[in-house]
């Protein structure tokens, strides 16, 4: 009797256990989104005040995998353009204040381009899961979408950087954390 | 013993039950999930009538159209835009198609598995692993009763508590006071019963060894021909499934290869076995009007 009470406690203490260790293991994520630690210093140079509304040249680059086909799961690597460009350096319009993320989102749309994206409101920011159904962890555990701006990769999410005028944004397919771009 | 299949050997229908279940969870090919679906939905009716209607449409129904509404509006991977939801993600064809293919997958395995306890009783269970693994095969078989016996003696306390004056009228204070009363005697009730059960099992010298216990199965030729047939079936089927007859893709656009001979084996050998328990009914039956009409 003793021993079965103590077998059925021990019983109950490894389903809280379980079920608290299931709560708090949450995946992390990687790639694109981190704490934004420095501010956004892009909108400062007191320029915005043209006529002409300001433009920044977009362009989505997946040329990473176009050696690694193979890697992908089956029926993606259909997805990946002969010249790895999904789109190609475009000039796009934009007003003021507006962000990487909100360029990257309307030009998409508009093209009814596929864009899967998750907002996480404890970073106040946005991650890029995938563009054109090509998603983060398609190929290997290091992969994923990461943007540039002007030949440099910002340390902070894609909708925290606002935009000025004649910036050039990247939106490049890594397989190895952005050390193979 | 309501139906033809539960008169066979345990062995036979829990190989019967692993590899039915097996493969409804594993096949994705919405021709097997059809296939599947619907030999469950036969089977259970069979076995439990009008209950199992029941069941089906005011339990599983909802449940299926909830978890295919589900999955388009967390998952939005596919090739075909239908429209944007409101904070700009897509809403795609192939996440509805695999919403619904995946609601239909859920649905029929629970169907089996209603199938499956209606069946497999817990003295079969035990019977064919209670040698093996006697902690292991008490503590499943337990578990796997405790649903209908939580119900079961759950009607009779709502019963006694309502000969008692406490029944389900009164302010919501005054419910939900009544409920939780329900719920405490239920939960002492269910831990009870489980140290008891265990303790009896264990003084009738349950698990030991040399112990023997008392059954009338016998594996006849009559077993082996229908295990034989099973395992013929599955086989037919696990092999024409690697050879790329079941291929079926739902991302990141749904649809598949169509190899005509490979595909229709594995369709065929698929539906015979998830059929062959309400075909072995419908046999017996047909036999036993026959008989009783040539009398």
């Amino acid at each position: 009797m003793k021993k079965n009470t103590h077998f059925f406690c021990l019983l109950c203490a490894a389903l809280l256990i379980f079920l608290l260790a299931s709560c708090a293991a949450r995946p992390e994520e990687a790639g694109a989104e981190s704490v934004p630690e420095e501010t956004p210093g892009a909108a400062e140079d007191g320029s915005g005040e043209t006529v002409s509304s300001p433009s920044c040249t977009l362009l989505i680059r997946c040329d990473t995998l176009l050696g690694k086909l193979e890697e992908l799961p089956a029926g993606k690597a259909e997805l990946v353009p002969a010249d790895g460009l999904l789109l190609e350096a475009t000039n796009v319009a934009f007003s003021e204040g507006e962000s990487v993320f909100d360029v990257l989102k309307r030009e998409l749309q508009a093209r009814r381009m596929h864009l899967e994206f998750s907002e996480n409101p404890l970073y106040d920011t946005a991650y890029i899961d995938g563009i054109c159904n090509l998603y983060e962890y398609d190929c290997g555990e290091l992969s994923g979408w990461i943007y540039r701006v002007n030949g440099e990769t910002p340390g902070y999410g894609c909708s925290q950087y606002l935009l000025s005028d004649g910036d050039v944004i990247e939106w490049l397919y890594t397989c190895d954390l952005g050390n193979d771009l | 013993m309501a139906d033809a299949f539960s008169g066979y050997h345990p062995a036979v229908q829990f190989v019967y039950f692993v590899l039915v279940i097996g493969f409804s969870m594993f096949q994705m090919h919405p021709v097997c999930l059809l296939i599947s679906l619907v030999c469950a939905l036969t089977y259970a009716i069979r076995l439990s009538g009008r209950r199992a209607v029941r069941f089906s449409l005011c339990g599983l129904l909802p449940l299926m159209l909830v978890t295919a509404a589900l999955n388009p509006v967390f998952n939005h991977e596919g090739a075909t835009i239908l429209a944007y939801f409101p904070n700009g993600n897509p809403l795609t064809r192939e996440a509805i198609l695999y919403g619904i293919a995946a609601a239909c997958m859920m649905v029929t395995v629970i169907l089996w598995f209603s199938c499956y306890n209606k069946v497999m009783t817990s003295d079969k269970f035990l019977y064919l692993f209670g040698r093996v693994i006697p902690a292991l095969s008490l503590i499943f078989s337990m578990t796997l009763r405790f649903v209908p016996r939580f119900t079961a003696q759950l009607r009779t306390v709502t019963a006694a508590q309502r000969g008692m004056g406490r029944g389900g009228s009164g302010s919501v204070v005054r419910r939900a006071k009544n409920g939780i009363a329900v719920l405490s005697a239920m939960i002492t009730w269910a831990l009870e019963n489980a140290v008891v059960t265990a303790d009896s099992m264990k003084s009738r010298g349950y698990g030991l060894r040399g112990r023997t216990a008392f059954s009338l199965y016998r594996f006849s030729r009559r077993d082996a021909g229908l295990l034989l047939f099973f395992v013929l079936c599955a086989v037919l089927t696990a092999g024409s499934a690697a050879l790329g007859g079941l291929s079926w893709r739902y991302y990141p656009m749904t649809g598949g290869v169509w190899k005509a001979p490979i595909s229709l084996t594995a369709f065929a050998s698929y539906f015979a076995l998830c059929l062959s328990p309400s075909a072995l009914d419908w046999r017996e039956e047909r036999k036993w009007n026959a008989l009783k009409s040539g009398m």
